[in-house]
């Protein structure tokens, strides 16, 4: 596998999602679980046994993330750290172009946000079986996620919905919500020929993307001489479904007297695709096929191919907004005791005072100080964090250094590095942003408390 | 079990004992097997000789169907004729069978009201078509459908459908469907049928896929028009007077759903058989499934008690009844089956066909793919292909049909004659107050193309022209080969959204080359340049790599003479031989292989036609691009041999503009005359010297 692919991490997101969280601190080295969010995809791609790594980040966050990384946590893998400017917007896909020369292979593209205990070998059995231009990662949402109010002030949740189609894992048909809306129109049209070739197609709108990706590395070609792609997943992988079925134009005659200069400039996606004579020839000798009921080729034909690994079950979590954050923060106890029998959910230099209730599913850091009756469920706090007494946290997410005072109730929160929190206050489904102090016995719901510039920001 | 007994209707046991029903239309309600079905309704069609509303009697009867309503209007009195005669009169039959008569009911909705204010349906019916050949067993979707309607009773309908790819053979595309099913709730969510495979893009609407999360669009199945209703659905179609077929009921059902609640499930069956004959493709599709036994138990000999006649089955699926006679050096190839006392002439060649009761069929006569309805006579060396014969029809000597002809019953035809493709012949001519014609052994006024002792005339039906289109997409029997026709279209399709789908702004670029040319002569550019300009040209305005050459020439020719106008005509070829070279790269860079050499010439011929002097130059600039190498002989012939091009329907509209064109080009090519019978005679000599 590791010779098969190269893993490019991105990680050089602005956390555009959840600027309430991201203004003052990079999207990529959030903890989550006391461990940067960059961590876990590194952490996965060193299980399935990858040796190296291009980690993509933003040049501001380089040294903290190399020194993060490798320092905290142990990181063994060789990782090529290659920095991007801040100040210039760069989606995925242009992060890709940046990084073209380093690109030898197919490579498997993995966002930093995405935690998951899926196997990767899942979805690079499908590359192999299909010979796949693009391999996806989808999964379908877990069932005990249900509602669960977000901190922070309420806002209407804008529906990022995709609308894929499939037939087996192969996906035929993809396009966004909101690229439906900007048609305007009340029907949603297919070519026929698409019908005739897959005649059974299943349209599931409830699947989110995990931003995984194994790419064919012409594909990385082509975006190199097509500037205007600038996202992986808006742009390019929605361009490579619909080209699927198109078919190469018929080649002019060769001509003898050759141009004096060459007018044609590679614009048709199929010209990059490497002709490889020996795959034609297995493909004729082989007597699978993906499909029935017709004697057409395997494939139809079709040189650009996308398929999925849509995941039911299992772990498989995005982090790009606050609820989806503080949701993963609350399952990342079980994640992490999975991969390690011994870890505890209480940090050995922890100092606790009494006998704090703390639940099983809670993680507390390094170095931290509980008081007496305290009461700790579902919640994450980072290291040395001063919990005083009587304290009840539920559902929240306390980062570093943070000090809570005696007598405060905290529900469903995320509070963030070096707050302070004094006597007797009630927060619930609050944010409360870095360095802030929240005033004795304040009572405050669903509101986001942070400094006056980042509310200019937002 | 309480003993079943016709006269114990009263008995308390037996309203307990639910009995279930089913809803047979013996009409079709449609024309698509018009003039065959004038005489005949197509439920009585025989299909492998047996009446095509026993394989539907039948399929209920083997599903455990106790009680069977036959809804006649058109032709009642034949359907009523056929039941009394049948098995399902006797005593031994397992359901009883009741024709409802119901006349003037035009639709199947008119036919369910009617049923509705009969009052004969007591619990879930099963609603059918006359004309269903099926193997489905239907126990297990009864039951599905009566779980489904236990747990919620807004479940009315259950649709059952028969898994067929694309390019089935009992896909026809009349019957296209799309349904879209949500796989939550196994709802019918979307229904429609598709117009005949005409629309290259199949359109849904957009809440198919909004509203609900994960939804499977099908478009690999054919409706097998069974349907399991609850007892309420003849009610609503007595609520709803725009309710006229299925269709329309289901699409009513499915735009209600919210309001009313009721919803329609599927059942989709992968290994049975299920087809309605709806047209003659369908009904030669399904005789040969039937052949072929996929319609098991369903085949012909099993049927014996419909023909009260026992058939053999021998391999290669060859059935025949025992009082069939065979000429010695008769040949049955594959799939055929003869009828009752049929006689087959010497050195016949029979295939894929069925042969009704009591035919003669003579000697020396091939017939293919065809179905010869009761008491045909075939005399001999007659070649019958992918055609269907009416009752007692007749073909006299030497008579050759094409593949989809269709002959009506009494039809007479021959001798020595050839039916062309798709001919549809009747017996006799029905006027437009309905009153038969002379008939042709009276007035003899028949088409002297069927023979000397013809009885038949060309059917025209001027209200239905659909039908026409069906029948010859039966007789052609290229159903499905136009998909790869599409494919291409569609690509082009594509490729035009690549380029912007801009429209080619050709006048703005005409102007802007102009603009280039002259620059270019002003400022001394050398010709890569030129050609780098041009090309950026070419994709600021969008124009196509073919209409390159063209315009190239055009502008070229025009720039020159536009500068050198006031010089005398010698001059100006002086002139040109100049531009001519200044121009050679640009040139050879775009005239280069044989259509772009055409081009070449085209712009030449429209610069010729722009006015009279122009026209004079014509010989010698292809004459002087002959010498430099620019153009071939072959193209150049190619080019005097074109016709003159009418691209536009506007064109020819204008019938003035059309002869004008047609003036100049002759002109054109008269000035070049000289020039090609110069070339002509060089080309020999050259070929001449080559032999040598």
């Amino acid at each position: 596998m590791a010779k098969e692919f190269q893993p490019v991490v991105l990680a050089a997101g602005k956390g555009s999602r959840m600027t309430d969280l991201t203004s003052q601190n990079c999207k990529a080295l959030l903890p989550i679980g006391n461990m940067p969010m960059l961590w876990y995809p590194i952490d996965a791609l060193q299980r399935a046994g990858f040796e190296e790594a291009i980690v993509i980040v933003l040049s501001s966050y380089c040294a903290e993330a190399q020194k993060l990384l490798v320092e905290v946590c142990d990181v063994q893998m060789r990782l090529d750290f290659v920095s991007i400017p801040d100040q210039d917007y760069m989606g995925t896909a242009d992060s890709l172009r940046y990084i073209r020369d380093k690109i030898k292979r197919d490579v498997l593209i993995i966002s930093c946000d995405l935690i998951m205990d899926i196997s990767l070998h899942n979805i690079a059995n499908i590359y192999r079986t299909y010979d796949a231009t693009v391999t996806m990662l989808l999964c379908s949402p877990s069932d005990q996620t249900t509602e669960v109010p977000v901190p922070g002030p309420k806002s209407k949740k804008k529906s990022e919905r995709d609308f894929i189609g499939f037939e087996g894992n192969r996906v035929l048909y993809m396009t966004s919500e909101a690229d439906l809306a900007d048609l305007d129109e009340d029907v949603i049209s297919f070519r026929r020929s698409v019908f005739k070739k897959h005649p059974s197609m299943n349209i599931k709108s409830n699947l989110t993307d995990c931003h995984l990706y194994i790419i064919k590395k012409w594909v990385i070609d082509y975006l190199a001489d097509n500037r205007q792609i600038s996202s992986i997943k808006g742009e390019l992988i929605p361009l490579l479904v619909k080209k699927q079925f198109s078919k190469a134009k018929k080649k002019e005659l060769p001509n003898p007297n050759e141009s004096v200069i060459s007018e044609e400039v590679k614009t048709d996606i199929l010209s990059y695709i490497p002709k490889d004579d020996m795959s034609g020839v297995i493909q004729n000798m082989s007597s699978w096929i993906d499909h029935t009921g017709d004697m057409e080729d395997c494939f139809h034909g079709n040189t650009i191919r996308c398929y999925a690994h849509i995941v039911k079950g299992g772990m498989c979590l995005r982090t790009n907004t606050v609820g989806s954050y503080c949701e993963t923060n609350r399952q990342i106890p079980k994640y992490l005791m999975g991969l390690d029998k011994d870890l505890t959910n209480v940090a050995s230099s922890a100092s606790l005072k009494g006998k704090p209730q703390i639940g099983a599913d809670c993680l507390i850091g390094d170095s931290c100080n509980i008081g007496e009756k305290v009461s700790i469920k579902r919640s994450v706090i980072g290291r040395h964090c001063t919990v005083g007494e009587k304290i009840k946290i539920t559902n929240s997410v306390i980062l570093d250094h943070v000090n809570i005072a005696e007598g405060c109730s905290i529900q469903g929160c995320m509070v963030s590095a070096n707050v302070t929190i004094n006597e007797k206050c009630e927060l619930k489904d609050c944010i409360i942003g870095a360095g802030q102090t929240v005033t004795a016995g304040s009572k405050y719901t669903n509101e986001a408390i942070v400094a006056e510039e980042e509310m200019m920001e937002i | 079990m309480a003993p079943k007994s016709k006269s114990g209707a009263n008995n308390a046991d037996l309203k307990q004992e639910e009995i279930l029903q089913a809803v047979v239309f013996a009409d079709s309600f449609d024309t698509n097997f018009t003039p065959i079905s004038d005489d005949k309704p197509r439920a009585l069609f025989p299909v492998a000789n047996c009446a095509l509303l026993d394989y539907t009697l039948e399929f209920l009867c083997s599903g455990g169907v106790q009680e069977i309503f036959v809804v006649c209007c058109r032709h009642a009195n034949l359907v009523k004729e056929h039941l009394s005669n049948s098995r399902w009169n006797e005593k031994s039959s397992p359901c009883t069978v009741t024709p409802i008569v119901s006349d003037g009911c035009m639709s199947m909705g008119d036919a369910l009201r009617d049923i509705d204010s009969k009052n004969v349906i007591r619990s879930d019916f099963i609603l059918i078509y006359g004309d269903v050949v099926s193997n489905i067993k239907l126990q297990s979707v009864l039951e599905d459908h009566k779980q489904r309607h236990e747990k919620d009773k807004s479940s009315i309908m259950t649709m059952v459908f028969r898994q067929a790819p694309p390019g089935h053979r009992t896909r026809c595309l009349s019957d296209d469907i799309v349904v879209a099913v949500d796989n939550q709730t196994n709802n019918v969510i979307h229904y429609q049928r598709l117009s005949a495979g005409n629309s290259k893009r199949l359109e849904f609407p957009l809440d198919v896929i909004t509203e609900h999360k994960d939804v499977q669009i099908r478009y690999d199945l054919i409706d097998a028009n069974i349907s399991i209703c609850s007892p309420l659905v003849p009610k609503l179609f007595t609520d709803n007077f725009d309710y006229e077929t299925r269709d329309s009921f289901v699409k009513g059902i499915l735009i209600n759903e919210e309001i009313m609640g009721n919803t329609i499930q599927m059942h989709v069956v992968k290994d049975a058989y299920a087809a309605r004959i709806s047209n003659l493709q369908m009904y030669d599709a399904v005789s040969q499934d039937i052949l072929n036994r996929w319609t098991f138990p369903f085949v012909p000999d099993s049927c014996y008690r419909h023909n009260r006649d026992i058939i053999s089955y021998a391999r290669h699926n060859i059935y025949m009844s025992k009082t069939v006679t065979l000429a010695r050096d008769s040949k049955l190839v594959e799939n055929v089956l003869l009828g009752d006392g049929s006689t087959v002439g010497s050195k016949t060649v029979i295939s894929s066909s069925v042969i009704g009761k009591n035919c003669k069929i003579g000697k020396n006569v091939t017939i293919k793919g065809s179905y010869l309805w009761d008491g045909v006579t075939v005399e001999d060396n007659c070649t019958i292909e992918t055609s269907l014969l009416c009752d007692n029809a007749t073909l006299y000597e030497n008579v050759k049909l094409q593949s989809g002809c269709v002959l009506g019953s009494k039809v007479c035809i021959g001798p020595n004659v050839e039916i062309k493709q798709g001919s549809t012949v009747v017996a006799s001519l029905v006027d437009d107050f309905g009153d038969e014609d002379d008939d042709a052994t009276d007035g003899g006024a028949c088409d002297v193309m069927y023979g000397s002792k013809a009885k038949a005339f060309t059917y025209k039906d001027e209200d239905n022209d659909v039908d026409e289109i069906n029948q010859q997409i039966w007789g052609l029997s290229i159903e499905s080969d136009s998909d790869d026709d599409d494919d291409t279209d569609d690509d082009s399709d594509i490729s035009d959204d690549d380029a912007g789908s801009l429209s080619p702004d050709v006048p703005i670029y005409y102007t802007e080359m102009m603009d280039t040319m002259k620059r270019s002569r002003e400022e001394n550019i050398s010709s890569e340049n030129l050609i780098l300009e041009i090309n950026s040209l070419k994709h600021a305005y969008n124009i196509s790599g073919k209409e390159l050459p063209h315009l190239v020439v055009k502008v070229i020719l025009e720039h020159h003479f536009t500068e050198y106008a006031n010089l005398s005509s010698t001059d100006i070829f002086k002139e040109l031989k100049n531009t001519f070279t200044r121009y050679s790269t640009v040139l050879k860079n775009y005239v280069r292989n044989d259509e772009s050499q055409l081009q070449c010439l085209k712009a030449i011929e429209d610069f010729g036609y722009s006015s009279s002097e122009h026209m004079a130059f014509v010989m010698k600039i292809i004459h002087y691009l002959y010498d430099a190498d620019m153009l071939v002989e072959q193209s150049i012939f190619k080019w005097y041999k074109q016709t003159p091009e009418c691209k536009n329907t506007d064109e020819l509209i204008e019938d003035e503009d059309v002869v004008e064109m047609k003036n100049k080009h002759n002109e054109i090519r008269k000035q070049v005359a000289p020039f090609i019978k110069w070339l002509e005679e060089a080309d020999e000599e050259s070929s001449d010297e080559d032999d040598d």
